[in-house]
């Protein structure tokens, strides 16, 4: 995953994914996404066709008296949720199967430059903090308007590398998101969650909305190996012969505890938990993370 | 078969067979390496499931452990031992050819000759490649083993001329004896004794081994050259006698099968009378089998024979047997005196003693005597009476010529004495008959209680022979009376005094005339003169002399076993000095010394001893030895003599150079193996 050869095709998987969530983001309504306040000033931006459903207090009767057509006003709702991607570029994510479509990091990349497309077409400020990794030039982008293509040059750019430091990561968001704004972490989480679950229930006691997509390789998950072999992280560490054939009896009573301890720390974070395969469709990552409440 | 190894302690060796397995037990810590993004959840296996280790690709782990033992092995020198080395000659210069011409080398072997045959031709084959400077002797192993040439010789024509004489024989094998001789003709100067023989026959070769050690012993070695048959069958007789049973009594015939199959050969029983039984037997391998052939009523006693036909060995097909003459008639009882009471006749005495269980049953056992007056004499048939009683006859002289001729044809007449008997006609009538001329009746006592008692007879006699294991005393308490005195006679080869008082005078007077004989008893069958019929040896005395002298081509003869190979023995008078033993085959070779009369029979059958012209004295039923009939294998004189000299006889094969072998083709397929594995764990990388 480390490797450049695929950068070109981040970004033409990229251009992909602008025009999928262009279409998908076509036909949101204001309000349709999760706001934490109440609108007080309204900005027209555009007509669209009425629909039914669409309030009729919006219609707009002066251009349907000139035009003879039903039309409604739309305008930006001054929401102002500032929506913060985190993505795990350690080098732990960078294993697995080299594929875009379906590695780890590939599919953080493809998720969260959807997702800050997905959000700065909804005018919400985006902001994108990359954890470890290297080759992007800035691993931090605060929330704004307009920010959107220094996010998506940086994740086209990022290479899986170093740590994640997850608890440092969510002690300096603490200190750093506005309160009641969006925090979407994107990460295999493949560190002890004693480690990060304090600092992430911090985190979501500042009244961060935090959704957490947990990607994993499921070939890494079943040990998925034909041959005894010596497994090692990238990230360093003590090296490992394993036989699949004899810990792959005892690997599902592990991750079902793992699993129970990630769920018990994002739960005292008030988190939003969405487990994912890293070769789940796009969609369903989409659906997963935001719910319809974005 | 052993197993032996030149280095033991190499085997320590095979510790180095732990180097396969720990380097299977570890060997994936180098083999591949791989990235892996969840190590968190590795790390939380419980740490024994991660450092379990399998003993990965087991074929692989088989072949390389197997190669390291093949080499331990190798190195270990292992080395096959069995006995069976075919020892060539060592070229000592003195070889001595032992042939076994025993009765089990007539069998035939695949080729279509016999087994000597064979063992004759590659003796003279062996004769013919020695050098010309071998000293060279044969000795044969039939019956008694016996050199056929006189000692060691460099005229190796002359060897194999004998060795083409040796004819086959019926004889058991002297091995023993063989190699004794062999031994000595190399007089402990080294050298070799050959030894062609079928090493059958249970306890042959065992038998020999201490004169095998002796022989190595004193430098020499036996080469054994064994001549066996493919397929060793045989079926023998191993056994006829004459037994109780319905009708006449029944014959038991006793085969053997020495064969590994099954077999079902005819048998026939010949009587001496030329009747003919026959039947069947059917045989599992090693199995023997009884057979009872029932006699008829009536038959002629004599010597039978047994013949079976399995194609094999047909000189231990036969057998043979004594029959008593049975059922028939064969004694005439002349009644001088009929008296007026039963007890009064000596013929109520001889009735009962010649039948004692009566009438209905005097078939199974007894003789039932033709009884006449002497008026009725005329009932005298040579060709059914073989035994005349005579008993306290007036006057024979109307058919004196009768009996005269009678005895000598073979007939037997036993004349007793009482009142009736006139001393002058007997003597005009049958001076040619009696032993001595009779006197006149003499008291010995005023009661018959009184009377003089009787000395013992000598039981070495054939008609006394029955007392030889009991009831000779009772003679002692025999008393008589009365006698009829004779005029003085001398005892002569024909004339013997079988049986005397105790004061000397005859009492029983046999002579020899022509092929008969005639027993003159000076006392009375009945109780008249003396008390014989009322003693305990009576009914034995007169079954005696009807089993002597009442038997057709028997008389007296006695009837003797013997087997072939084997000294057949009897005690003789001096007048058997001309005896003459005729087997089946002729004439057989024999020996009289110290009144012992001997001969080895050569072939089973039917043996008459004899002089000429006389009755026979003897017939002696031989039959083949049945060991030598016993074709089978127990052991081979490669292994016996390999027990005595291993050294010289155990075949060894070195297996170290074929550790190796096998050491480097599975290290090489262990190479391959993981060669391919190798390549299999690369490609799967590349994908």
């Amino acid at each position: 995953m480390s490797g450049q050869p695929w950068d070109t095709a981040l970004l033409s998987r990229i251009a992909q994914v602008h025009l999928r969530a262009r279409r998908a983001v076509t036909g949101w309504t204001q309000g349709k996404h999760l706001s934490h306040r109440a609108t007080t000033n309204i900005e027209f931006v555009d007509y669209k066709e009425y629909a039914p459903g669409d309030p009729i207090s919006a219609v707009d009767w002066r251009v349907a008296g000139r035009t003879d057509r039903l039309v409604v006003r739309r305008h930006l709702a001054e929401t102002d949720v500032p929506v913060t991607l985190v993505v795990d570029a350690s080098a732990d994510v960078g294993t697995g199967t080299p594929d875009l479509d379906t590695s780890k990091l590939g599919a953080m990349i493809v998720m969260a430059a959807t997702l800050a497309m997905v959000i700065d077409r909804g005018g919400d400020p985006v902001g994108l903090e990359i954890l470890g990794g290297i080759g992007h030039s800035h691993p931090s982008f605060p929330p704004r308007r307009g920010g959107l293509p220094g996010i998506i040059k940086a994740l086209s750019t990022v290479r899986a590398e170093g740590k994640a430091n997850l608890g440092d990561a969510f002690r300096r968001l603490a200190g750093r998101v506005p309160r009641r704004s969006v925090v979407i972490v994107l990460s295999d989480l493949m560190e002890e969650p004693g480690a990060w679950g304090p600092a992430l229930a911090a985190l979501g006691g500042r009244g961060v909305d935090l959704r957490v997509l947990h990607i994993h390789d499921p070939q890494e998950w079943a040990l998925d190996f034909e041959q005894a072999m010596v497994l090692f992280s990238p990230e360093g560490g003590e090296a490992l012969s394993i036989d699949p054939a004899v810990v792959s009896e005892q690997l599902p009573e592990v991750l079902e505890g793992y699993l129970a301890e990630v769920s018990s720390a994002l739960a005292g974070a008030r988190a939003l938990y969405r487990p994912m395969a890293s070769t789940a469709a796009l969609d369903t990552m989409l659906n997963s993370v935001l719910g319809g409440r974005l | 078969m052993s197993f032996a190894l030149a280095s033991p302690l190499a085997l320590g060796l095979a510790i180095l067979v732990a180097g396969p397995i720990l380097a299977h037990l570890i060997r994936r810590t180098p083999s591949r390496r791989h990235a892996f993004g969840a190590m968190l959840l590795l790390r939380r296996l419980p740490k024994r499931a991660r450092r379990r280790r399998r003993l990965s690709d087991k074929v692989l782990f088989a072949l390389r452990a197997l190669t390291v033992l093949a080499v331990v092995g190798a190195i270990a020198g292992p080395t096959l031992e069995w006995p069976g080395a075919v020892v060539e000659l060592g070229g000592s210069g003195a070889v001595v050819l032992v042939v076994d011409d025993s009765l089990s080398m007539a069998l035939q072997d695949d080729a279509g000759g016999t087994l000597l045959s064979r063992a004759r031709a590659e003796a003279v084959a062996l004769v013919r490649g020695l050098p010309e400077n071998t000293l060279v002797a044969a000795v044969r192993l039939g019956g008694t083993a016996a050199r056929i040439t006189p000692a060691l010789s460099l005229d190796h024509a002359l060897v194999i001329a004998a060795l083409q004489n040796i004819e086959q024989s019926s004889l058991g094998t002297d091995l023993v004896g063989g190699i004794r001789i062999g031994r000595q003709l190399l007089a402990g100067e080294g050298g070799e004794l050959v030894v062609f023989s079928d090493e059958a026959g249970e306890g042959i070769i065992e038998a020999a081994t201490s004169e095998i050690a002796l022989l190595t012993a004193q430098g020499g070695g036996l080469v054994p050259r064994p001549i066996h048959a493919k397929h060793p069958l045989n079926v023998a007789v191993i056994g006829a006698s004459y037994g109780s049973g319905p009708e006449g009594g029944s014959v038991e015939v006793s085969v053997h099968n020495y064969g590994d199959e099954p077999v079902e050969v005819p048998v026939g029983l010949s009587l001496p009378d030329g009747t003919e039984i026959s039947g069947f037997i059917a045989l599992a391998p090693n199995e023997t089998v009884e057979k009872l052939f029932t006699i008829p009523r009536v038959a002629m006693g004599g010597v039978g024979s047994v013949k079976i036909d399995d194609g094999h060995l047909p000189q231990d097909d036969v057998g043979s047997f004594h029959l008593p003459t049975v059922g028939a008639s064969r004694v005439l009882v002349i009644d001088g005196d009929p008296g007026l009471t039963p007890t009064a006749s000596e013929v109520y005495y001889l009735e009962r003693a010649l039948a004692p269980w009566g009438r209905s049953v005097s078939l199974d056992g007894g003789v039932l005597p033709d009884i006449t007056s002497p008026s009725g004499v005329e009932a005298l048939d040579p060709e059914v009476h073989r035994l005349v009683f005579m008993a306290n006859v007036a006057d024979p002289g109307p058919w004196a010529n009768r009996l005269i001729s009678f005895v000598n044809q073979g007939g037997n007449l036993v004349l007793s004495m009482g009142d009736n008997v006139s001393v002058e006609r007997t003597n005009a009538v049958l001076a040619k008959l009696l032993p001595a001329r009779l006197r006149r009746p003499r008291s010995l006592g005023g009661s018959e209680n009184d009377g003089e008692a009787a000395a013992l007879p000598d039981v070495s006699h054939p008609l006394f022979s029955p007392f030889a294991r009991g009831g000779l005393a009772g003679f002692s308490r025999l008393r008589f009376a009365r006698l009829m005195t004779l005029e003085p006679f001398q005892e002569s080869a024909d004339v013997d005094i079988l049986m005397k008082t105790q004061g000397g005078l005859p009492l029983l007077v046999e002579r020899k005339v022509g092929a008969g004989r005639v027993l003159l008893f000076t006392s009375t069958l009945d109780v008249d003169w003396g008390t014989l019929p009322l003693a305990a040896v009576y009914m034995p005395l007169i079954q005696s002399m009807a089993a002597q002298l009442g038997v057709v081509g028997g008389g007296g003869a006695r009837r003797l076993e013997g087997r072939v190979g084997e000294v057949v023995a009897l005690t003789i008078k001096a007048i058997s000095e001309t005896l003459v033993v005729t087997g089946p085959q002729g004439v057989v070779d024999s020996t009289v010394d110290g009144g012992i009369f001997r001969f080895v029979p050569t072939h089973a059958g039917v043996h008459h001893i004899a002089s000429e012209g006389l009755p026979v004295v003897a017939q002696v039923a031989v039959s083949i030895n049945p060991q030598e009939s016993d074709v089978r294998r127990y052991t081979s004189l490669a292994v016996t003599a390999a027990d005595v000299d291993p050294e010289r006889f155990m075949v060894r094969v070195a297996l170290d150079r074929y550790g190796f072998w096998l050491a480097l083709i599975l290290g090489l397929g262990a190479t391959v193996l993981s060669r391919q594995r190798g390549m299999i764990e690369e490609v799967a990388d590349v994908a």
